[in-house]
């Protein structure tokens, strides 16, 4: 959908861990993953989170930060493979902050269909 | 306008595109007995609008049925009809903003079966609404898939408040199930008693998503999981205080349903988290 994105799993991102503390990994199957706090990518191409497992859940504790300027990679990049994977950046039921995804070409890219980005306040009343 | 035909629809809808202004004005059916509809929007009215703020359809089968696609209805109270406020009969995209499908405030105000209804239709939009003290439940969606779900009250229904019935990859945000006689948010095809009730068409869903939500103080269970609903993810919602255990998975050790992050009283199995 998009041609230009991070370099991604093509470039063999390493599995991510269920708790994730550095940028530049995969997610490759369905499960609950999230970060552990601030991330911060120091790479120009490599997406600091790519999604490929269908079903996945990734909820941050944190922002993640790129590095600006001439980068061409995603913060969070969901790719085609990852239909119903479930994201969000506020990691409390009720109401809250949330965490920003900045500094990168694009936020979140989205190639997958059926993907939930959330985080929400409750509008009604 | 009074309509005096227990069978025949008030108005029905016919045109690709219509736009229906209701100005403030009310449709009342004959109630008790009524089947027909206020409004009936037939499949051939593709796109359709329905605005009906400060308008009050009652006492009919339904309050407005639709069979077409594209149409959406902003601010409409749909209250005490015999059977359902709203039924999506199979079709696609529709929406409803901003309305009442029996309302919190007023005890007598639901419909006789549920507030809304969509029934195998997918990528329906279904966002600010109250379905309150209804008959049986504040919302199904029963088949289809795909649908979201946005914003909604499922509270003080006669069985449930959200109910999932055989339908995938439904979307159900910042809503509530709570103060319900049975369950506040069910996922499985038993009509009355949740877990393990008697499905009389067995159906099972999976991909559905229930985030931000709330399910508290019902009778029974906060949100429920029947055997074979799998592939669910459950996540960030407040579910406590209800009258059996608050969270539950009928699934040997949830099977790929996903619970996370939610703020649970009891929950059985332990994978629920």
């Amino acid at each position: 959908m998009l041609a230009v994105a991070g370099r991604g799993t093509a470039w063999g991102l390493s599995p991510c861990s269920k708790s994730i503390s550095l940028c530049g990994c995969s997610i490759n199957s369905a499960g609950v993953f999230t970060t552990n706090g601030p991330l911060s990518s120091s790479s120009l191409t490599d997406d600091c989170i790519d999604i490929a497992g269908a079903g996945a859940v990734l909820v941050l504790f944190g922002n993640i930060t790129g590095l600006g300027g001439a980068v061409s990679a995603a913060g969070i990049h969901i790719l085609s493979s990852a239909s119903n994977a479930f994201v969000t950046g506020r990691n409390t039921p009720g109401h809250g902050s949330h965490f920003s995804v900045t500094g990168f070409a694009k936020g979140i890219q989205i190639d997958a269909s059926n993907v939930e980005v959330d985080q929400r306040m409750r509008t009604q009343f | 306008m009074i309509s005096s035909s227990a069978a025949a629809d008030c108005l029905t809808i016919a045109a690709p595109h219509a736009v229906l202004d209701m100005h403030g004005k009310s449709l009342i059916g004959p109630g008790s007995g009524a089947t027909g509809a206020g409004i009936h929007v037939l499949s051939s009215a593709t796109g359709a609008y329905i605005d009906g703020i400060g308008a009050v359809i009652t006492k009919f089968g339904t309050g407005i049925l639709i069979e077409g696609s594209d149409v959406a209805i902003f601010s409409v109270e749909l209250i005490r009809n015999e059977q359902f406020g709203l039924v999506i009969n199979g079709g696609a995209r529709n929406a409803l903003y901003d309305s009442d499908a029996g309302s919190l405030s007023d005890f007598s105000s639901g419909n006789g079966v549920a507030g809304v209804m969509i029934n195998n239709g997918s990528n329906n939009f279904i966002n600010d609404i109250h379905a309150d003290h209804n008959g049986k439940y504040g919302i199904e969606v029963s088949g289809g898939s795909n649908n979201h779900l946005h914003d909604l009250d499922g509270d003080f229904n006669g069985i449930y408040g959200l109910w999932i019935n055989g339908s995938s990859g439904n979307r159900i945000v910042n809503s509530t199930g709570s103060h319900d006689q049975q369950i506040g948010i069910y996922i499985g095809c038993a009509p009355t008693g949740g877990l393990g009730g008697v499905c009389p068409a067995p159906a099972t869903g999976s991909n559905n998503v229930i985030d931000f939500g709330e399910a508290t103080s019902n009778t029974m269970n906060g949100i429920a999981v029947d055997s074979s609903d799998l592939a669910n993810q459950i996540g960030l919602n407040s579910i406590v205080d209800n009258g059996a255990t608050d969270a539950v998975d009928a699934n040997a050790n949830c099977g790929t349903n996903l619970w996370f992050l939610n703020q649970i009283g009891t929950a059985a199995p332990n994978c629920i988290h």
